[in-house]
């Protein structure tokens, strides 16, 4: 299953900290070794918010060539996924929403109910939940949908949301809790029969 | 990667099975990409095909504003009342708001294609009233005469907590100002245009934005906005701040006096 397991593709000869000074001596190979090693995190990161590929691979590009460029502010010590997945997502964010500017679709009210094409996904039985459920989180504002996919579809760590979405690490199981009770609160209102799905299913498999 | 734990409700556990079915795209090699626009000087996009502007995401939202405040200038600059408003939007905030219009429109000008306003449910989380305070982390005003209070709601923009009271007629946000962010207002011209208009309660001043279709935004003391707080806006709005450090927002459909009435009464 797509569970999401980031598996390098580069030796980790060198770790992080290691790479980062190097790249801020100038050695854009070792920034590079950097990008190969979380590109992928990075790609699908940018993809589940602009839900295009080849979007998501600008995106994700340009995320990388601007966090080379900002290095010089980069915090000895914090971990770099998190601060370029800030970045990334940031980018992503923008483009989804000048997307819709250009599309005249834009509903600027702190968030963006965007008409996103439907994921690709891979099992036909349970294709009804997952529609409805991804129209459910496509009705969130941004701030959840973000938290969420770093959570539960990126699997990071609290503290490594918490530098991704900037905010303190105590803040996160909060956003996080708010964020799943805005989406039960969506799902219960616009999509009841969700949860009767997700209740069959589980009488089924139970 | 971060072992997940156990799903604790129905709607984690829907989440991460939505989790285990995505089929990614492959990820393309990002890194050879990178490698050439590092070594290009990162001047130009390294993806052959999808020619954009490396500039692109570097576009400063300013650009924008300058026009929209140029145009301002030129449309109402004959009006003091226009002028002291322009001051305001050019940063020079002489009561505590910061109000921003765009331009008159011609006659024949087609409506800013701004986006629809949306039903609360779709921003704020409903909380019962008595929990209200906890919430927002300091003890909501309410109007007298203003009927009963049919729902309660709290915003939570970055940890900007507002509390947000909705009557029959009116809907009325609070926010504590606690460090100064400010509530501001784009009115958008449609057909009909909008009214911006200064008035003030209790000897408080506060503006009046008639005719419904603005956009309002909380700004932070350093002029940022306040991330995803813009919202549009489709009735009359009266904004102020109290004496006491509130925020306070008016969203209703009632005239400049009634709402003035109700909002009197607040602390």
């Amino acid at each position: 299953m797509g569970r999401a397991v980031y598996n390098y593709r580069v030796e980790a000869t060198t770790t992080d900290a290691e790479a980062i000074a190097a790249a801020r001596g100038g050695d854009q190979d070792a920034f590079c070794a950097l990008v190969a090693r979380y590109q992928e995190v990075a790609f699908r990161a940018a993809f589940l918010v602009v839900r295009d590929p080849g979007t998501a691979e600008d995106v994700t590009q340009e995320g990388f060539v601007r966090a080379y460029q900002a290095l010089g502010s980069f915090r000895e010590g914090e971990p770099f996924r998190p601060w370029v997945l800030r970045i990334v997502t940031n980018l992503a964010l923008n483009e989804v929403r000048s997307r819709s500017r250009r599309r005249g679709l834009l509903e600027r009210v702190g968030r963006f109910r965007v008409e996103l094409p439907p994921l690709p996904e891979r099992e036909a039985e349970e294709d009804e939940e997952r529609a409805l459920l991804w129209q459910a989180i496509n009705e969130l504002r941004e701030e959840d949908r973000v938290v969420l996919y770093l959570r539960y579809f990126l699997e990071l760590p609290e503290r490594e949301i918490a530098l991704a979405i900037g905010h303190a690490p105590g803040t996160v199981k909060s956003r996080l809790s708010r964020a799943s009770a805005r989406l039960r609160h969506v799902i219960e209102r616009g999509y009841p029969g969700l949860r009767r799905i997700h209740t069959a299913g589980e009488v089924r498999r139970g | 990667m971060a072992e997940m734990h156990p799903p604790t409700d129905w709607t984690e556990e829907l989440l991460v099975r939505a989790a285990m079915t995505i089929d990614y795209p492959p990820t393309p090699d990002i890194s050879a990409a990178v490698r050439l626009r590092l070594a290009a000087g990162a001047r130009a996009r390294a993806v052959p095909g999808r020619a954009r502007p490396a500039t692109q995401w570097a576009r400063p939202l300013g650009v924008g504003f300058a026009v929209v405040v140029v145009a301002f200038v030129v449309a109402l600059s004959a009006s003091s009342g226009a002028r002291e408003a322009v001051a305001e939007f050019l940063g020079l905030r002489v009561k505590g708001e910061q109000i921003a219009i765009l331009p008159t429109p011609a006659p024949d000008a087609t409506a800013t294609p701004f986006p629809s306003p949306v039903a609360i449910e779709q921003y704020a989380t409903p909380v019962a009233a008595s929990d209200l305070a906890t919430e927002v982390g300091f003890e909501p005003a309410r109007p007298a005469d203003a009927g009963n209070l049919q729902a309660t709601y709290v915003i939570d923009y970055d940890g900007l907590l507002v509390a947000v009271l909705q009557y029959e007629r009116f809907d009325l946000w609070q926010v504590a100002l606690d460090g100064g962010t400010f509530d501001k207002g784009i009115p958008f011209f449609q057909k009909g245009a909008t009214v911006l208009q200064e008035t003030s309660v209790n000897q408080q001043p506060a503006w009046w934005i008639a005719g419904g279709g603005h956009i309002m935004r909380f700004v932070g003391p350093d002029g940022t906005v306040v991330a995803g707080s813009e919202r549009t806006v489709d009735r009359n709005t009266l904004v102020w701040h109290s004496a006491t450090g509130m925020n306070y927002r008016m969203e209703t459909d009632l005239s400049l006096a009634e709402a003035a009435a109700i909002a009197g009464t607040l602390p």
